[in-house]
């Protein structure tokens, strides 16, 4: 079986006319270039960035933990960004660097740093591993409506729309730093192609063929922390990219990674990409948060895709 | 001679070509070019304080949502809820200033568009001062300090009778009635101690219950209020219809025991103009001290 198929072309049809869309809609129709080029143009990346992040990280997930339930919203990551945000946000440390707010990164890496040592127990399988991954979701969502039942109620409105996804503060720099960061971690993820494919054959196979697997498996998770607090700062939590992108590209066609993770990246950016042209277009002069709008398309979608093939990683 | 003529003129045509700098309730420099004739406001209140300043209708181009006052503004684009005012639409109306709220308007927004070259002004408008420090500042920015003068005396024409009334209430030393403003139902959303309604009922010589609560609209529990028993509940922005104000008020109906439910001192206050505060404030103020004085008579 070939690594790639004609009908993967159909992804690149996709993102040109998902970019072309994003381009053309927004709150109104007259817009001048110039705007277009200062507020249309940055959001498109960030939002392409943040979708090819995520669904990356999610592809990650679901081949070093095996299942294919796994996302970074699903294991907690991206709730342990957000709260690190949150915390930082108020002790005014925000300050974002290369894209992405250190107490972001620290939020993520301390989240999946007690997946990882959750892992390294011997004793726990991976399913284990994943109810371990729900909880710490809840822990920190939790944790975060308790920062948001003592702030004030204005900022909990900004942070509500924030805490659903939104794309909409995008800027220039930042948008293009943030798409430089995701390029360059997705260089680094797929040179380990190969290690990914092991993964799934499973611990023993993977040793036999010469991996350090908790080694490996320890790195994969900094990819996944850094890739999800990039997200995350830049456009606060977005559930369901992560998990259903990796899955369509694997359904409709060959599961190596070599195929897998760049079409994952270019599918989950313009899946993004869309999502945000609709969600800032459809009840202008509102924005509905784009990750309402990741979920509305993409529930339907996912599961009409499981019903006509059956659940596979 | 022809000199110095020479010279004031090159003077008088660099100040046309180069416009004037104002200053903002920051204290921030806004340049302007020229006389803003294009104007956003991102508050209901902002676009009262423009137009009370004289700023035309047709000179504002957008307004947020919810702005209603002069009724002319209702059909202006809107630029969407002032918690989140829409970029792109701002940027397609052409503003050559928009006026921002100090506590409203998101501050990243403001550095967004402060970006994008299009001049800011932030004003101060959380009470009755700031909102008369608001006037002289935007009218100066307009070019219309005349009639900025002129909307502060409206307002103080105003508010001295009401200082009045309070200083004979403050001779009589009447008993202060104790207050509860709450402003949002589901979940309970009261007026604490550092926002508009505190320092308006402060005007007015009552207490109010949450004045130790730093925070502007605190959340609080049923049971604290029923516990700190005011004398009188005050309903104030529940929604534009009675469903939630009726819904609000029967839910402290239940608790009889309440020195408010007890003497019928439940009041629905829908005025607008208690709920931004802007320059029509005082009118809202009097509407309260109606209501509360009534209480006055009757005991």
């Amino acid at each position: 079986m070939k690594t790639f198929r004609r009908s993967d072309l159909y992804w690149v049809v996709l993102f040109v006319f998902g970019v072309g869309l994003s381009l053309a809609v927004g709150a109104t129709n007259r817009l001048d270039w110039i705007w277009i080029r200062e507020l249309r143009v940055p959001r498109t990346i960030l939002a392409f960035a943040v979708g090819a992040a995520l669904s990356l990280a999610g592809a990650i997930l679901q081949a070093v933990f095996k299942n294919p339930l796994c996302e970074p919203y699903t294991l907690g990551v991206s709730s342990g960004a957000t709260l690190g945000t949150v915390i930082g946000a108020t002790l005014g440390v925000n300050t974002l660097f290369l894209g992405l707010s250190p107490a972001a990164l620290a939020g993520a890496g301390l989240f999946s740093g007690v997946l990882v040592l959750t892992a390294r127990r011997k004793l726990l399988s991976t399913s284990t591993l994943l109810l371990v991954g729900v909880m710490l979701s809840f822990l920190g969502s939790s944790l975060v409506a308790v920062w948001m039942a003592l702030s004030e109620p204005a900022g909990v409105q900004a942070a509500v729309s924030w805490l659903l996804g939104d794309i909409s503060r995008a800027e220039p720099s930042s948008s293009v730093v943030s798409l430089g960061v995701v390029f360059l971690f997705f260089l680094f993820i797929i040179k380990n192609h190969r290690s990914f494919d092991a993964l799934l054959l499973g611990e023993d196979e993977a040793k036999t063929l010469g991996l350090d697997f908790s080694f490996f498996r320890i790195r994969s998770i900094v990819y996944v922390s850094v890739l999800v607090s990039v997200a995350v700062s830049l456009a606060g939590m977005i559930g369901f990219i992560g998990l259903i992108v990796p899955q369509i590209i694997r359904r409709t066609g060959s599961s190596l990674h070599f195929r897998v993770l760049p079409l994952s990246a270019l599918v989950g950016g313009t899946f993004l990409v869309i999502a945000d042209a609709i969600a800032r277009s459809i009840v202008a002069p509102y924005e509905l948060p784009v990750g309402v709008v990741t979920a509305i398309v993409g529930a339907p979608f996912f599961i009409f895709l499981i019903l006509k093939r059956g659940p596979t990683l | 001679m022809k000199a110095k003529i020479l010279i004031l003129i090159l003077f008088a045509l660099r100040s046309a070509f180069a416009g004037y700098t104002v200053k903002d309730s920051l204290g921030t420099d806004i340049i302007l070019e020229s006389t803003p004739w294009r104007v956003v406001t991102m508050t209901p209140a902002l676009a009262e304080i423009a137009s009370e300043v004289g700023l035309q209708d047709t000179n504002i181009v957008g307004v947020s949502e919810y702005t209603n006052y002069p009724v002319t503004l209702k059909s202006k684009p809107s630029i969407g809820p002032y918690t989140k005012p829409n970029v792109e639409k701002i940027v397609s109306l052409k503003p050559d200033l928009i006026l921002a709220s100090e506590d409203g308007t998101p501050r990243e927004l403001i550095e967004r568009l402060r970006k994008l070259k299009i001049p800011v002004m932030i004003l101060r408008t959380d009470g009755i001062q700031s909102t008369e420090a608001a006037l002289t500042l935007l009218s100066r920015a307009l070019g219309q300090e005349y009639q900025g003068k002129l909307a502060i005396e409206k307002i103080r024409k105003k508010m001295d009778p009401i200082r009045l009334r309070e200083l004979k209430r403050e001779k009589k030393s009447v008993k202060k009635i104790s207050v509860l403003i709450q402003v949002g139902e589901d979940p309970l959303i009261v007026a604490g101690s550092s926002n508009f309604l505190s320092e308006g009922l402060s005007l007015l010589g009552v207490k109010n219950i949450y004045s130790d609560l730093k925070a502007a609209y605190p959340r609080v529990s049923v049971e604290d209020v029923v516990t700190r028993n005011p004398d009188v509940i005050i309903l104030l922005a529940l929604g534009t219809d009675s469903t939630t104000f009726e819904k609000a008020r029967t839910r402290w109906m239940v608790h009889s025991e309440m020195k408010a439910v007890k003497d019928d001192k439940i009041f629905i206050l829908r005025s607008d103009a208690l709920v931004r505060p802007g320059p029509r404030f005082s009118d809202g103020l009097i509407e309260m001290e109606k209501v509360l004085f009534n209480i006055e008579s009757n005991k």
